[in-house]
């Protein structure tokens, strides 16, 4: 590797990646330093010669795609067998939590005024069907319009849906 | 080649996006023949090795998948894309930080890049062997940076975009980039004048 001139060539190092950071030519005293000093010369041709040594052949491959694909299509799978298997606990569940125990509670709170058990026990199914219904019909409107770009997306599958329906 | 911060999400696009957020995953291979080859070079620019890049560009059509629905059609998809392989990419560097430090393993990238096989970059007295040791040597996000400016020559403004970073530290970063270029390029001259 060439000598360099210690601060002098500091000196026009500083300048060179000024020049490189403005993409601007280099001026007169700097390009006849580049000229003379062979060590600013080979620093300058490492600085300009990173651009290049970054790769420039094709590195996305039909084999890439094809692998990234299949990695996907086995991630989906995964995703919506995951989903079945998720699905009977959470219904589960949610049966409990938005009926099972509301019933319960109801029940007893009719029949504590009341004193009738399977009246209390359909008037508490009653209350619960209807609030259930009345509470997922405000959902749906308000995911449909009040909801952002969520909203719009559920609203062009529906149109989508009943476009196919028509045809 | 696809400029990422001007080009909006065009139709074409918007279609291949709705089918994937209605569950259909075959159009991401649509979407990856677009933007593909420039996702792979950036991500091979962050991470200075082919097989991670590859590890990493998996990765980012999968989490693209996991999270499509959230993704706004009145934006451009090519930043978003980029902002999410980016993120992978820098998780997948902290991994391997902390895997190195428990173990006390010797860092040891294997090298980089293919030859090129463009000419159009063949310039004067440029040592590309050199310069891709350069780039070896230097940190990750500095690779990205010059990648960013001086190969994809993205304004200063596009790169603080797409690295989510403030104008003002894009143009120290660069500037940090390529003084740190210098000092690589001095440790090889002393390396290769002590071999010699």
């Amino acid at each position: 590797m060439p000598e360099s001139n210690g601060n002098n060539c500091k000196h026009y190092r500083e300048q060179l990646i000024e020049r490189l950071l403005e993409s601007e030519p280099a001026p007169g005293p700097l390009a006849d330093h580049l000229a003379a000093c062979p060590a600013c010369r080979s620093f300058w041709d490492a600085l300009t010669g990173v651009q290049p040594a970054f790769p420039q052949a094709d590195l996305y491959t039909p084999g890439l795609k094809y692998r990234t694909l299949k990695r996907l299509a086995g991630e989906v799978e995964q995703r919506d067998t995951g989903f079945l298997a998720l699905l009977i606990p959470v219904s589960f569940l949610s049966l409990l939590v938005w009926f099972a125990i509301p019933l319960v509670l109801f029940t007893w709170l009719f029949d504590y005024w009341l004193s009738r058990t399977w009246f209390s026990l359909l008037l508490s199914t009653l209350l619960l069907t209807t609030l259930g219904f009345v509470i997922g019909s405000l959902a749906f409107v308000w995911l449909i319009h009040g909801s952002g770009s969520g909203g719009d997306q559920l609203k062009s599958r529906i149109e989508e849906i009943l476009e196919e329906f028509h045809a | 080649m696809i400029d990422l911060e001007k080009t909006p999400t065009i139709r074409a696009d918007i279609e291949l996006i709705r089918k994937l957020q209605a569950g259909d995953f075959q159009p991401a291979g649509m979407l990856m023949d677009r933007y593909g080859r420039d996702l792979m070079h950036y991500l091979a620019s962050i991470l200075n090795n082919r097989e991670k890049a590859e590890d990493v560009f998996q990765e980012t059509w999968s989490r693209v998948l996991q999270s499509i629905r959230r993704f706004d059609l009145s934006q451009p998809f090519g930043p978003w894309l980029f902002r999410i392989a980016r993120n992978v990419a820098y998780d997948q560097l902290r991994k391997e930080r902390r895997w190195r430090f428990r173990f006390l393993e010797p860092r040891e990238e294997t090298p980089v890049f293919e030859p090129s096989t463009g000419s159009g970059f063949d310039r004067q007295l440029i040592d590309r062997n050199l310069a891709r040791e350069l780039l070896a040597r230097l940190e990750p996000m500095y690779r990205e940076i010059l990648w960013l400016r001086f190969f994809k020559d993205r304004s200063y403004q596009e790169i603080a975009e797409l690295c989510h970073l403030p104008l003002g530290t894009v143009k120290t970063r660069l500037r940090r980039a390529l003084e740190r270029a210098g000092e690589a390029w001095e440790e090889i001259a002393g390396e290769t004048d002590a071999r010699k």
